[in-house]
């Protein structure tokens, strides 16, 4: 591979590739606001001037070059430390202030705004700015997001991305010189499911979440990796939270999935983690007809004691798992229904997307609206599209229904069959219509709440991290479920997801040559998927 | 006495000659066209521009034949030649002249250069507001069709070429090529990025060669006299003629048509007539309002690239703007940034901010609301801005201010508060 | 009425045979557009222009909005323009604007109410041995003074 040397650091690139594309990939840091390696290259905010010392010719070229646009070339010297570049970063920090607002303490960008930080590291630290700036007001140009004009550097970002990614391009440019803006048009509002992407992208607090203004100051977030549990895309994605609540999704990169992209809905899937109003908070057991609190202890072993009353087995046993639930939950489970039981797991099937639209983001969005199905299928539960598994194995009125999460709850059908059981118990994270009829509730954890993966609609293992702690009383379903098959009698020498994930691998053939580690921060598919 | 030396305005200075086809071909016209079809080839025209030394007219000063030879060849894709007739630097109508009063010569020019390169579909792009040029223009190609120079099978050779007008719509910076060639694709006239250069992606992502007016009317001029009779006019590595077109408080402000390298002096006062009222100089501006202003002391050289760079300006367009004793400097900068203001697209930071900012700075003078600090301010944001812009307007608009508070300090200092 | 008639669509689709895209015939078709309505692009054109071009609303928009030439008002029977860039700026023609506002009592921008006149600062009209001048409609620009400026609104006024 040819080289060129970056501060006398050599770096190898692709030929055609230009200095920053090169540069970034090696771990360098160039300050840029328009470049952005979704977008077609402008160099227009001119930020990532770099000193060519060398063109690879001997000689030096005539000015400062923008890193952006300049291709590397076999023995280029560049530099980002000269005192040119220097002054060329200053000269461009100063001048990209002129007419800004500076309006840091009430933006919603600070403290994660490029703007801010590269004025800080190659600015000046003065303005002789003593004019009037030009000033916009608020603009409501979209369902999900707001415009603050003054804040808007002219990247351009917003503009190129609803023409060369989202391709409605309802996000436009008007006007020129110094009355230039991006903007919609007249009274438009953006309607359509990527808004959140042009936030991400605008380097500033021009574009801005309606649902996180003025809510939160971003230094003072804590960002999780984790997956979009939204649907079966799996966006790759950060639980970002503070206090134990959280705040926002936002994407992570990960070109297999989503690239530098999710969907609103997945972002809006944050609220649903807050919940508390319709969230399984305490221990159930039914009393009398009538559901009361109860601790753990207690209920977990009068489950064990009302399960070795009945002492179902086979048939009369029947396990329902929806596929919001891990790998390893699902795992865990249908291993103590055949373990303990000889018992057969289900969960409902969901429409799978019709051939992909070519379009990049519409084919983000799934019609299954669960995050793994994929696993369920790879683990072998009886997934029936139709139901008549699952209705089949409810009419032969088993005496022992596990439900775990809310699968088929919307089928009063199917619910009224399950009702007839002995004695249900449900493993819940939000109530749902199985509260009416299960006998004990043990409230779990939701996916910002635990650790475990999901397989996605591709058949992509990916990770999930504990962002926040469950409410005091529910506990993580794998605990949950170990300590149930313990106290059932079977041994496990698993005790934690990342356990139950690498002892799948020699049980599970799908997931064979899976582990936490090999799984890694950008997923790995399972056993005979091509990446 | 400096005299002029018509060779471009040969026909036009022809007492009665009003550029007609008719008359154009009467006083010799498309002789170089044929023998370029019909006994050149491609590589050789460009050989011979090549070899005359000629240097782009529309304001950088690259060689046409270089330009011309860098076009790829057999990409598969058509070439295309779009000629240069925006024509909007403040002080600058030469090109307007040759469009108004001899179509025909670039015209030629313009079927030779598609010839040389391979192009099939020239367009000449005309500034919007110029109606009547582009009017007059398109009945001269709709008599080139009439008269089977354009079409298919141009001079009964296997050529075929069509022309096309496009106009603009009122802005300057479409002068620029790149920004020429968008606003040609139908886009806002925002300079592209380069590399890539239009030489491969130019006009519809295809290899094409932006060339002036003025360039391409030369052209035939070329390939009559021969390019070694071409290098002799002029001076060293600035052959040819050029069209100077004066302007401001001078007696006989027009177009004349000077050897390269004539003294910039001479031809103010020998063609010009020196200034109105006996008044005194006291600022040229030697290539368009994009270059550098001179000092009266610094006007005694020779009117060429070389030496006019040399001086610290640059030769631009050849628009003298030649301004007398009572001309109030603050006001000259003031309405100098107020055009590149007005002009600049806006697309990169130092222009778009720089230009604003500039044009504040210096309006605080023209309010009489100077003081040293804005002197400064102004050679500092001027500085500074030159260099790191995405096209040539930043440093066209950044560099006359910085000169300006250099060079005349003291006419700032008048504007004090 | 938004849309060109028959003759028109002619035009346009023989300006269609000279780009390679229709896009490339953008400013063309929005010169006809203002060719026929007195010299702006109305309401409503701009979707109808953006569907003949076959590109989006946004990019006509940015289109109209970045070219100077282009409108959004109607022009006078008489468009004047004046040229007030350096050349001419130096050479007077500020006075000639000046002028002109206090006889038409227009602002650069506006119309006369009788929409006999309106009124254009504009930059350099590549004429500048003419300064100061003005541009009347799409004619050639002419030198003028004050004086000359007079007789001609005078004469305009007759004619009507
Ligand atoms: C801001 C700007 C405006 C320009 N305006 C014109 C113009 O009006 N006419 C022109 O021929 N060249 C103009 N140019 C130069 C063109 O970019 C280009 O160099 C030229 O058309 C090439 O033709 P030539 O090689 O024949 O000179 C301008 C350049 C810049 C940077
Ligand atoms: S956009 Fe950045 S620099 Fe501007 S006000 Fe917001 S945080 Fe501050
Ligand atoms: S709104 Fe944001 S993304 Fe768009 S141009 Fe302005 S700074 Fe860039
Ligand atoms: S220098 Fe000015 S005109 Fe050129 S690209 Fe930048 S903003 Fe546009
Ligand atoms: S990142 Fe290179 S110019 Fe903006
Ligand atoms: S400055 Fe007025 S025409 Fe050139």
């Amino acid at each position: 591979m040819p080289t060129f040397y970056l501060d006398d650091e050599p770096i190898e690139f692709e030929e055609g590739e230009t200095i920053i594309k090169a540069a970034l990939r090696h771990g360098k840091d160039v300050p840029r606001y328009c470049y952005h390696p979704a977008l077609t290259v402008v160099a227009q905010c001119r930020m990532c001037l770099v000193d060519v010392t060398d063109m690879g010719n001997g000689r030096p070229a005539p000015k400062l070059f923008t890193s952006c646009s300049t291709p590397a070339m076999p023995g280029m010297k560049v530099s980002l430390q000269t005192d040119k570049v220097k002054e060329g970063q200053n000269i461009i920090s100063e001048l990209t202030l002129v007419n800004h607002p500076l309006d840091c303490p009430i933006c919603d960008q600070s403290g994660e705004c490029d703007l801010q930080d590269y004025a800080f590291q190659y600015g000046t630290g003065h303005s002789e700015m003593t004019h009037e700036k030009r000033t916009y007001g608020w603009r409501d140009v979209g369902t999900y997001i707001m415009l603050e004009r003054n804040r808007c550097i002219h990247c351009s970002r917003c503009e190129r991305y609803s023409k060369e990614v989202e391709g409605a391009h309802d996000f436009g440019v008007f006007l020129r010189s110094h009355e230039t803006t991006f903007d919609t048009f007249e009274d438009h509002r953006i309607t359509h499911k990527f808004q959140g992407n042009l936030v991400d992208l605008c380097p500033v607090g021009a574009i801005t979440e309606r649902e996180f203004r003025f809510k939160k100051r971003a230094w003072k977030l804590t960002r999780t990796p984790s997956v979009c549990a939204s649907c079966a895309t799996g966006c790759n994605i950060t639980v970002d939270h503070e206090s134990n609540r959280v705040e926002r999704l936002k994407p992570r990169e990960n070109q297999a999935v989503n690239r530098w992209w999710m969907c609103d809905d997945g972002r809006i899937g944050y609220r649903q983690l807050n919940d508390r109003e319709h969230r399984a908070l305490e221990p159930q057991a039914r009393v009398k007809g009538e559901l009361i609190p109860a601790n753990w202890e207690t209920i977990q072993l009068a489950v064990i004691t009302r399960l070795e009353e009945i002492s179902a087995r086979g048939d009369q046993v029947v396990g329902l798992a929806d596929t919001t639930a891990t790998n390893e939950e699902l795992f865990l489970f249908k291993k103590m229904l055949v373990d303990c039981f000889g018992a057969k797991t289900y969960s409902p099937a969901h429409p799978q997307q019709a051939a992909p639209t070519g379009h990049f983001l519409n084919d983000l969005i799934s019609p299954d609206k669960t995050p793994n199905s994929a696993g369920a299928k790879a683990l072998g539960l009886g997934m029936d599209l139709k139901n008549d598994g699952v209705r089949k194995a409810l009419e032969k009125s088993p005496k022992v229904v596990f439900v775990l999460g809310n699968p088929w709850s919307e089928n009063s059908q199917l619910l009224a069959l399950a009702a007839k059981a002995d004695f249900v118990c449900h493993i819940a994270t939000f109530s749902s219509p199985w509260v009416q009829i299960t006998d004990v509730v043990l409230p779990g954890a939701t996916f910002a709440e635990k650790a475990g993966t999901y397989t996605n609609k591709h058949g992509r293992v990916q990770r999930i991290f504990p962002a926040v702690n469950p409410p005091e009383d529910c506990r993580d379903q794998t605990r949950i479920l170990l300590d149930l098959m313990r106290g059932l009698g079977i041994s496990t020498e698993f005790n934690t997801p990342v356990q139950v994930l690498n002892g799948l691998g020699s049980q599970e053939a799908a997931f064979k040559g899976l582990t936490w580690d090999t799984v890694g921060t950008s997923g790995q598919p399972l056993a005979g998927i091509k990446a | 006495m400096l005299q002029e030396t018509p060779i471009l305005t040969k026909n036009i200075r022809s007492p009665g000659y009003d550029g007609s086809l008719e008359a154009y071909q009467k006083a010799g016209g498309h002789k170089a066209l044929e023998k370029a079809l019909k006994s050149m080839t491609p590589e050789t025209v460009i050989e011979a521009v090549k070899e005359s030394g000629l240097r782009g007219r529309g304001g950088a000063g690259f060689p046409t034949g270089m330009k011309w030879g860098f076009m790829p060849k057999n990409t598969g894709r058509p070439s295309y030649l779009v000629c240069n007739a925006d024509e909007a630097e403040p002080g600058t109508f030469k090109d307007h002249f040759l469009i108004n009063r001899d179509p025909h010569l670039f015209l030629e020019g313009l079927i030779i250069g598609s010839y040389a390169i391979g192009c099939h579909h020239a367009y000449v792009y005309i500034r919007g507001r110029s109606q009547a040029p582009a009017a007059r223009l398109q009945t001269a190609i709709d008599n080139l069709y009439k008269a089977k120079l354009l079409g298919k099978a141009i001079l009964g050779t296997g050529f075929d070429l069509d022309i096309t007008i496009h106009r603009g719509a009122g802005a300057y910076i479409c002068g620029e090529e790149t920004a020429l060639l968008e606003s040609l694709e139908g886009k806002r006239g925002q300079p592209r990025v380069k590399p890539p250069f239009p030489a491969t992606h130019g006009f519809n992502a295809c290899p094409t060669s932006v060339n002036n007016v003025e360039s391409l009317a030369n052209v035939p001029i070329i390939l009559n006299m021969g390019p070694d009779a071409f290098k002799k006019l002029g001076s060293t590595n600035n052959s040819g003629t050029r069209l100077v077109g004066i302007s401001g408080h001078i007696k006989n402000p027009g177009i004349y048509e000077v050897e390269m390298g004539a003294n910039l002096k001479s031809i103010i006062y020998d063609l010009g007539g020196g200034m109105r009222d006996g008044k005194q100089i006291k600022v040229v501006i030697p290539g368009g309002t994009s270059s550098n202003p001179l000092k009266p002391e610094e006007i005694d050289i020779a009117y060429d690239f070389d030496a006019v760079a040399k001086a610290g300006s640059m030769l631009g367009t050849c628009s003298l703007i030649v301004l007398d004793e009572d001309t109030d400097i603050v006001d000259l900068a003031y309405r100098t940034i107020v055009f590149f203001n007005h002009e600049s697209c806006g697309q990169c930071t130092p222009c778009r901010e720089g230009t604003f900012w500039l044009k504040n700075l210096v309006r605080d003078f023209h309010d009489n609301l100077g003081d040293q600090g804005k002197i400064d301010r102004i050679r500092r944001v001027a500085a500074t801005m030159f260099g790191t812009s995405l096209c040539a307007l930043g440093d066209a608009a950044a560099g006359p201010m910085k000169a300006f508070v250099e060079k005349y300090p003291e006419e700032f200092r008048k504007h004090f508060i | 009425m938004v849309g060109f008639n028959d003759a028109v669509m002619k035009e346009v689709q023989g300006l269609f045979k000279r780009y390679p895209k229709k896009q490339h015939a953008l400013l063309p078709i929005l010169h006809l557009v203002m060719r026929e309505n007195q010299g702006c692009v109305p309401e409503g054109w701009e979707d109808y222009v953006a569907e003949l071009c076959e590109t989006s609303l946004n990019h006509i928009r940015g289109v109209i909005t970045f070219y100077d030439m282009i409108r959004k008002e109607p022009t006078g029977k008489f468009h004047i323009r004046v040229c007030t860039c350096v050349p001419c700026g130096m050479c007077g023609g500020d006075q000639i604007k000046n002028h002109i506002i206090k006889k038409l009592a227009i602002h650069p921008g506006h119309t006369t109410p009788d929409g006999l006149f309106s009124l254009e600062e504009v930059q350099c009209l590549a004429a500048c041995d003419k300064a100061p001048l003005i541009q009347v409609n799409g004619n050639n620009p002419e030198k003028v003074t004050e004086e000359s400026i007079d007789i001609w609104i005078q004469e305009m006024r007759q004619k009507g």
